[in-house]
């Protein structure tokens, strides 16, 4: 039952992910791994080279060297075996047409940092139940 | 008694007295010489008959009273009558001839009697008056001069206003004389009057008494006054009207240079759909001449657009103008867009049109380019507002840290939250430099100057020989001669930015090699610095140039070095770009710099 979760955080700011790190780790067991991505291309890398990680979550930035987070959402939606792994996007921008975009091309939140995590934190705990009580992960896990 | 009759005989042939002795009916038994000679009337005649008008029947009652009166009781009347416009007096007597009554009249030649003369001359004061004040309250200026001298005999007051010069001045004088008129015009004129004693209309010149200068129309005749040949003129002063008519025309001279020389296309265009008249600019941006534009119909060249003419000529009518935006065809079907207006005027007592087309080619071309310095700019606030955002919601959440991690008293979280916000604070203080550095090149603030590239390359490579020396790289500059027009300092940054990367993405453990290159490509100097570095991916080549880009986040700066590269070389009107097979192929970063110069070595 007590199923952890695969976390793949795509951010190119150190301390920003430091952030992120220090603010999941009051999950306690629920977090299991925590995958690091400094940018776009390392996280479709994990997703779709040999390592062929399939997480539970992936909190993504946008504005990343070399392949943006547009580009990864994109990839990310267009891959069957991907496809219901949910997104939040954790951005610094606000602005109404990034907004707009994540959406539009399947991010299931969309965060402005600095995120007050502690009721982020709370909806996944939430989400997590759901999830396990219907033993619906994703990707069957 | 016959002596007598004889002595009286002989008196009344002697007598310069026209005499008549009379029958009852007026019929005149003997006359004098004298009598007959004056008035043609001999012995048989009537003698009332020889006054004509209504006065006659005076004549003939005072015969018929005189011939029945006693010549005694009555002894004569006295009557005055005209005949032929002289006055005689008549003297008559009642006087008997030969047993029967007869009438002796005696006929002197008179003046007319006070009332008549007072009469005529009250007739005459009047036409005078009349005609004084039909000259004098004449706006026309009235002058009667010789025919031969020109020398004035008569003039009005309207002469006398018009060319200053009082009536007493002015007569016996000619206008020549007076200085009124040029020499010889006068002359001429008058040749021209007795040439042929028609009215003659003259338009001519004048110069008044204070230097006024005044335009007469003047209509002239030659005619005969107590023999002398005399002309009268009646002149009209169009000074006014000849001012304003040249004003017209130079009111006209004037907007038809406007119209000849104006950029913009105008033209008229007739209620049947015509053109009246284009100027040059319309005949240029329409590809038409104007003989050509004249004979088409205005419907046929500017109605094949993307507008209805009928309906503008419908709402033209309505509200009187008409301003829009349109795409106009040329000649050659080639398109352009057209700021047209239109404004309904009168031409010839019809409607037309004026029109004015503004080719807006230019102004697209301003407002596209407007459009994409907007949107850049837009990017950049953009870039700039979350780049400038990271560190502060790193330091922001850290300070939420050391809160926590001081209740904790743990240290070493407190150094590490301490460490997270300095570095932060740090690079945002290095973007802000950069900002501030990539602000400043579009204000070139050095004239620009010839520079030696390998003077320039020498300079660059010494502001990073320190990177140079420890990395073991080996820079050469395979090309002479070449030289650069532009900001030296900017130009400087250029080459130690990319001198600099080459260094900083060298592949570990390979010394870098720079090699800088100048090639003649396509009429253009092209300059390369390449290098045997790690190399960039052709997917992220779009992405090198942006503000703040890194392709590896743990690469040293902030990522402006290329940003800079780029906004220095397009402000010297240049291009840039980057050449890279991919990762470990090294790379080239090439652009082209306008006034690049090559001697032949």
């Amino acid at each position: 039952m007590s199923q952890a979760l695969t976390v793949l955080l795509v951010e190119d700011d150190a301390a920003h992910a430091e952030i992120t790190r220090r603010n999941l780790a009051s999950l306690g067991e629920r977090l299991g791994e925590l995958v690091h991505a400094q940018d776009g291309q390392v996280a479709l890398d994990f997703l779709f080279g040999p390592r062929r990680l399939r997480p539970d979550l992936i909190l993504l930035d946008l504005r990343l060297p070399r392949v943006d987070g547009f580009e990864v959402l994109r990839q990310v939606k267009a891959a069957d075996a991907l496809r219901h792994v949910p997104v939040v996007v954790l951005t610094t921008s606000n602005a109404e047409s990034d907004v707009r975009a994540a959406y539009e091309r399947g991010a299931s939140s969309y965060l402005v940092k600095p995120v007050d995590f502690q009721q982020f934190v709370a909806m996944m705990r939430a989400f997590g139940a759901f999830w396990f009580d219907h033993n619906r992960w994703p990707h069957g896990g | 008694m016959a002596s007598d009759v004889s002595l009286l005989s002989e008196l009344f042939a002697a007598t310069d007295e026209a005499i008549f002795l009379l029958a009852e009916d007026g019929t005149i038994l003997y006359g004098t010489p004298c009598g007959e000679r004056l008035f043609g009337a001999a012995r048989g005649d009537s003698l009332p008959n020889a006054f004509a008008g209504p006065r006659r029947a005076s004549l003939e009652a005072m015969v018929a009273l005189m011939s029945t009166a006693d010549p005694i009781a009555d002894a004569h009347r006295e009557l005055t009558l005209e005949r032929e416009r002289a006055w005689y007096s008549l003297r008559v007597s009642a006087a008997r001839w030969q047993g029967r009554s007869a009438v002796l009249v005696i006929v002197r030649e008179a003046p007319p009697a006070p009332a008549t003369i007072a009469q005529q001359q009250r007739k005459l004061t009047r036409a005078e008056n009349l005609f004084r004040a039909l000259s004098d309250n004449s706006l026309f200026g009235i002058t009667v001069s010789d025919a031969q001298t020109g020398k004035y005999v008569e003039v009005n007051s309207t002469f006398e206003r018009s060319t200053g010069i009082a009536r007493e001045h002015a007569l016996g004088h000619s206008a020549e004389e007076l200085g009124l008129i040029a020499p010889g015009v006068q002359d001429q004129y008058l040749e021209q009057l007795s040439a042929d004693g028609t009215t003659k209309l003259a338009i001519l010149p004048y110069v008044g008494r204070h230097g006024r200068t005044f335009t007469w129309m003047s209509c002239s005749t030659r005619v005969q006054v107590e023999g002398a040949p005399m002309v009268f003129s009646i002149s009209f002063d169009v000074t006014e009207f000849q001012q304003a008519q040249e004003e017209l025309r130079e009111s006209d001279r004037k907007f038809r240079a406007l119209f000849d020389n104006v950029t913009d296309a105008m033209f008229f265009v007739d209620r049947s759909g015509r053109f009246i008249e284009v100027n040059p600019a319309a005949c240029a941006q329409l590809g038409y001449s104007r003989d050509e534009l004249l004979a088409r119909s205005a419907l046929e060249v500017l109605g094949g657009n993307e507008f209805d003419f009928a309906e503008v000529q419908q709402r033209l009518r309505a509200s009187g103008q008409l301003s829009f935006e349109s795409t106009q065809q040329r000649r050659d079907g080639s398109t352009f867009p057209i700021g047209m207006t239109l404004a309904a005027i009168e031409h010839r007592g019809s409607y037309a049109i004026a029109g004015i087309g503004r080719d807006l080619t230019e102004r697209k071309q301003r407002e596209d380019e407007l459009t994409r310095i907007n949107d850049e700019l837009m990017r950049f606030a953009y870039t700039v507002s979350h780049d400038l955002k990271s560190p502060l919601v790193t330091i922001k959440s850290f300070l939420g840290y050391l809160e926590e991690d001081l209740a904790q008293r743990d240290g070493e979280r407190v150094e590490r939250d301490i460490q997270h916000m300095g570095r932060a604070a740090e690079r945002m203080g290095n973007l802000l430099d950069d900002l501030l550095e990539l602000s400043r090149i579009g204000r070139k603030v050095n004239p620009p100057e010839r520079i030696e590239l390998a003077q320039l390359v020498r300079e660059a490579s010494e502001l990073v020989a320190g990177r140079l020396e420890s990395a073991g790289a080996e820079l050469t500059l395979l090309a002479r001669n070449v030289s650069l027009w532009g900001d030296r300092t900017r130009l400087l940054e250029v080459f130690q930015n990319l001198i600099d990367n080459a260094v900083k993405f060298a592949v570990p453990g390979v010394p870098p090699r720079i090699l800088i290159t100048v090639d003649r490509e396509l009429g253009e100097l092209l300059i390369a610095v390449r290098d045997n570095g790690i190399g960039i991916d052709p997917r992220y080549h779009h992405k090198l140039f942006g503000l703040f880009e890194k392709l590896q986040p743990q690469a040293e700066g902030t990522g402006i070095g290329l940003a800079l590269v780029k906004r220095i070389v397009e402000v010297h009107g240049g291009r840039v770009w980057v050449e890279s097979e991919g990762e470990d192929c090294g790379t080239a970063v090439c652009f082209v710099l306008p006034g690049t110069t090559m001697e032949p070595a």
